[in-house]
C-alpha cells in the first residue's frame, strides 16, 4: 500500500470518526435496522427518503449516513426470517430454511446471534476484499477511456434489467425507459431542452428522489395496507438466552463464513445480481461442503444459518467494486448511493479512485464499523426490533406516505415534485401488477446522463469508429456472453432432461 | 376464452409508444443532443417489439392448447428480484383497499395544494390513524408528532419553503 493511499485511509477514517458523520452513521444503522427489517419496506426507500438531507451535509456525514443505511440493510432482517419465516429482504429468504426450524425447537437466540456475528464477519470480509482490490483496479481504471467507460455503463443498465425480473427482455426495456426518462431536462453540453413539453419544471429533469419514492415505497405502502392484519401475530416469546451459544457457533465456523463471504463477494460484483442470489448460492454452497449437511440442513442447522448471513453481507462489498470502479452500481440501491454521492459533489470511477481515494476508504471503514455495530445492536436489542415488525400497517403507512411526501419536495422545493411522487407511485404500482420489474428504471435514470457524456465524448474523438476499439469489442463480447449463458445452459439442461426421459 | 391482448401487452404497448415518441422527437434536435435519444429510441423500439412478438407467441400457444390461465410473466427464468403480488392484494377486499390507498393519496395532494404542507399533512396523518380505528390518543400524538417533523426537521432543519396553499393565501389568518 503506497503513502497516498495510506494518507487516504487516514483521511477517510477521520471524516467518518467526526461527531456528526459518526452520529449520521447510527442513525443509518438504527434506520436500517428497523425500517429495513419490516417485510415491504427495503433499504431504496429508507435511502429515498433520507437522500434530501445529502443537500445539507458535507461529504463525509452524507456517506455516513447514506452507506450505513445501504450496508447493513442485510443484517436485521434475519430478524423476521427466523421469527416468523417471513423474509425482511431479498437476502434473507434462505436465512428462513435453517433459521426458522431452530425457533421452532426454541433455539431462537441461537440462530439470531448466528446469524447477527456472521453477518458482521461477512461484513469486514467483504470490505476487506474491496480494500485488497483497490491496488488493482487503480491502473486499470486510468487505462480505460471513454468509449470503454460507455460501454461498461451501457452494460451496467443491461445487465441489471436483463437480471432482475423474469423475463429478460422486460427488464432490459424497463432499463432503457429509465435512460429515455433521464433524456428530459436541458441537455447538459449542448443547454437544448429535450421533451420538456414546455414546462419550465422539467427542464432540471426529473428528480431522482420523488421518482424513486413514487416508484418503490408508494407501491409498496399499498400492498402493506392491503395485507391483512399485522406483520406479524407470533408471539416472541423468550428470544434472550442462548446468544452466548450462537457468537461461538459463528466464529467456530470461520473458515465457512469465509468461503460463504467469498460466494457473496463474487455475486455483488457481478452486476444485476442481488442478495437474492448470494444467499441461495452461499446455501448451496453450505449444503454441498459441509459435512452431514444434507442430512441436517433444512432441519435447523446452525451452519445453514451462518453461511447465509456471511455471504449476503459480504456481498455489499463486492457490489462496491464496480460502482466504485467504473461507475456500475450492481443494484437499484446501489444506484440510490451512487446517486447520493452525486449529490455531494463525488463521482463515481476514475475520480474516486485517484483525487478522492479519501472517500473510497471512508466507505469502507463505513462497512467495517457499520456492520459490527449493527450486530451489536441486533444482538443487544433484538426483542426491542422483533417487537417493532409487529407495527400495525394503519400506523406505518400514514406516518411513511406523510415522510415520503416531505422528502419528494425537498427534491427542488416545489409541489410539482409531489406530482412526480404520485405520477412514478401509479407507474410503479401498473409495474409491478403486470409483472414488469422496477429497478431497471432507476439504474437508467441515474446512469443515463454518464452514458450520454461518454457517448458524446467517444464520438468527438474517434467517430463511430469507437465500437470498433478492443476494448468496447471485449465488454460487448462480456456482455453477450453473460446474456447468453444462462439461455444455453436453460437449452442444455432441457435437452438433457429429454435424453433421460427417452 | 383466454385473452390474447394481457394486461403485460398493453403495458408493452404504451413503451413502444414511448420509445417511439423519443425516437421520432430526437430528429428535431441537433447533432449532439440526438445521438443519445436516437440510440435509447431505437434500442427500446427493438427490444419492445422482441418482447411484444414473445408476449403474443406465449399467449396464442397458451390459448391453443387450452391449459392454464395466460401467464402474464412469461420467460420463466432467473428469479423475481422484486417484490411479489400477494393473494390479499389481488383479492375484492384487496382492490377495494388499493382504490382506497390511491384516494388517500390524492387526497393529500389537494390538501397540499389547498391549505399547505403545515396542516395538511398532520391532518392526513391523524385522519387516516381514525379512519382505520385507531384511538385518539393515539391518532392526535401521531398527528401532532408529525406536525414537529414538518416544521421543525424540514422547515427549520433543512430550510424547506413549504408554500402556502391557495385557501390559506386567499384567506390569511393576520
Amino acid at each position: 500500500m503506497g503513502n497516498d493511499m495510506i494518507d487516504a485511509a487516514i483521511l477517510g477514517l477521520q471524516g467518518i470518526l467526526q461527531w456528526k458523520a459518526f452520529a449520521l452513521m447510527i442513525v443509518g444503522i438504527l434506520i436500517s435496522s428497523t425500517l429495513v427489517a419490516m417485510p415491504g419496506i427495503g433499504s431504496k426507500t429508507a435511502i429515498a427518503l433520507l437522500l434530501p438531507f445529502a443537500f445539507v451535509l458535507n461529504k463525509y456525514e452524507a456517506i455516513a449516513l447514506i452507506v450505513s443505511i445501504w450496508a447493513v440493510s442485510n443484517t436485521a432482517n434475519s430478524i423476521t426470517s427466523i421469527l416468523f419465516s417471513i423474509p425482511g429482504g431479498g437476502g434473507s429468504q434462505a436465512t428462513i430454511m435453517d433459521g426458522y426450524p431452530m425457533a421452532k425447537k426454541g433455539e431462537a437466540a441461537r440462530a439470531l446471534a448466528a446469524a447477527f456475528t456472521s453477518s458482521a464477519l461477512g461484513g469486514v470480509v467483504g470490505a476487506i476484499v474491496l480494500l485488497l482490490a483497490i491496488p488493482v483496479l487503480r491502473p486499470l481504471v486510468l487505462v480505460l477511456g471513454p468509449p470503454e467507460f460507455f460501454m461498461l455503463v451501457m452494460m451496467g443498465v443491461v445487465m441489471v434489467g436483463a437480471l432482475s425480473g423474469k423475463a429478460p427482455l422486460k427488464g432490459i426495456a424497463v432499463g432503457a425507459f429509465g435512460l429515455a426518462i433521464s433524456l428530459i431536462g436541458i441537455q447538459e453540453q449542448s443547454g437544448v431542452p429535450r421533451y420538456t413539453f414546455e414546462a419550465i419544471y422539467l427542464f432540471d429533469g426529473i428528480g431522482l428522489v420523488p421518482l424513486t419514492i413514487g416508484l418503490f415505497a408508494i407501491p409498496e405502502l399499498i400492498a402493506l395496507a392491503a395485507r391483512k392484519g399485522t406483520i406479524s401475530e407470533v408471539s416472541l416469546g423468550d428470544i434472550s438466552a442462548g446468544r452466548l451459544q450462537g457468537i461461538k457457533d459463528a466464529f467456530s465456523n470461520w473458515w465457512l463464513i469465509i468461503r460463504s463471504s467469498i460466494v457473496g463477494v463474487w455475486v455483488g460484483i457481478i452486476p444485476g445480481l442481488g442478495s437474492s442470489v448470494a444467499d441461495w448460492f452461499a446455501y448451496g454452497h453450505a449444503l454441498q461442503t459441509c459435512k452431514g449437511a444434507r442430512e441436517t440442513f433444512g432441519t435447523g442447522d446452525v451452519r445453514g444459518v451462518i453461511a447465509v448471513d456471511a455471504a449476503t453481507n459480504a456481498k455489499e462489498g463486492g457490489a462496491l467494486i464496480p460502482t466504485l470502479a467504473f461507475g456500475i452500481p450492481g443494484s437499484s440501491t446501489l444506484a440510490l448511493v451512487f446517486g447520493g454521492l452525486l449529490i455531494v459533489g463525488v463521482t463515481p470511477g476514475r475520480e474516486i479512485l485517484t483525487t478522492q481515494l479519501d472517500v473510497t476508504f471512508s466507505i469502507i471503514w463505513l462497512l467495517i464499523i457499520s456492520s459490527i455495530l449493527t450486530s451489536l445492536l441486533c444482538l443487544t436489542f433484538v426483542k426491542q426490533m422483533a417487537q417493532a415488525t409487529t407495527l400495525r400497517p394503519s400506523i406505518l403507512v400514514p406516518l411513511v406516505l406523510g415522510m415520503a411526501v416531505l422528502g419528494s419536495f425537498a427534491n427542488s422545493n416545489r409541489l410539482e415534485d409531489v406530482v412526480v411522487m404520485i405520477v412514478f407511485g401509479i407507474i410503479g404500482f401498473i409495474l409491478r401488477a403486470t409483472g414488469w420489474p422496477r429497478p431497471p428504471l432507476l439504474l437508467g435514470l441515474v446512469l443515463g446522463p454518464l452514458a450520454e457524456r461518454f457517448m458524446w465524448t467517444s464520438y468527438q474523438i474517434y467517430e463511430f469508429s469507437f465500437l470498433l476499439r478492443p476494448g468496447v469489442l471485449i465488454i460487448f463480447g462480456l456482455l453477450v456472453l453473460s446474456l447468453a449463458y444462462p439461455l444455453i445452459q436453460k437449452r442444455f439442461m432441457a435437452k438433457r432432461q429429454l435424453e433421460t426421459s427417452l | 376464452m383466454k385473452r390474447l391482448i394481457t394486461p403485460s401487452v398493453i403495458v408493452s404497448f404504451i413503451f413502444l409508444g414511448i420509445f417511439l415518441y423519443v425516437l421520432i422527437g430526437a430528429f428535431s434536435f441537433s447533432s449532439m443532443p440526438r445521438l443519445f435519444p436516437l440510440v435509447v429510441g431505437g434500442a427500446g423500439v427493438v427490444v419492445v417489439l422482441f418482447q411484444i412478438i414473445l408476449g403474443f407467441r406465449k399467449a396464442y400457444r397458451s390459448r391453443a392448447t387450452d391449459s392454464g390461465a395466460i401467464q402474464d410473466q412469461d420467460q420463466d427464468q432467473g428469479m423475481a428480484f422484486d417484490f411479489e403480488v400477494t393473494a390479499d392484494e389481488t383479492s375484492r377486499e384487496g382492490v377495494r383497499i388499493t382504490i382506497e390507498q390511491f384516494v388517500w393519496v390524492f387526497g393529500l395532494l389537494l390538501g397540499l395544494w389547498l391549505i399547505g404542507f403545515y396542516i395538511s399533512v398532520p391532518i392526513f396523518v391523524f385522519a387516516y390513524l381514525m379512519r382505520h380505528g385507531e384511538s385518539w390518543k393515539l391518532s392526535g400524538i401521531l398527528g401532532a408528532i408529525m406536525a414537529v417533523v414538518v416544521w421543525g426537521l424540514f422547515h427549520e432543519l433543512l430550510n424547506l419553503p413549504f408554500p402556502e396553499g391557495v385557501l390559506v393565501r386567499l384567506f390569511p389568518w393576520d
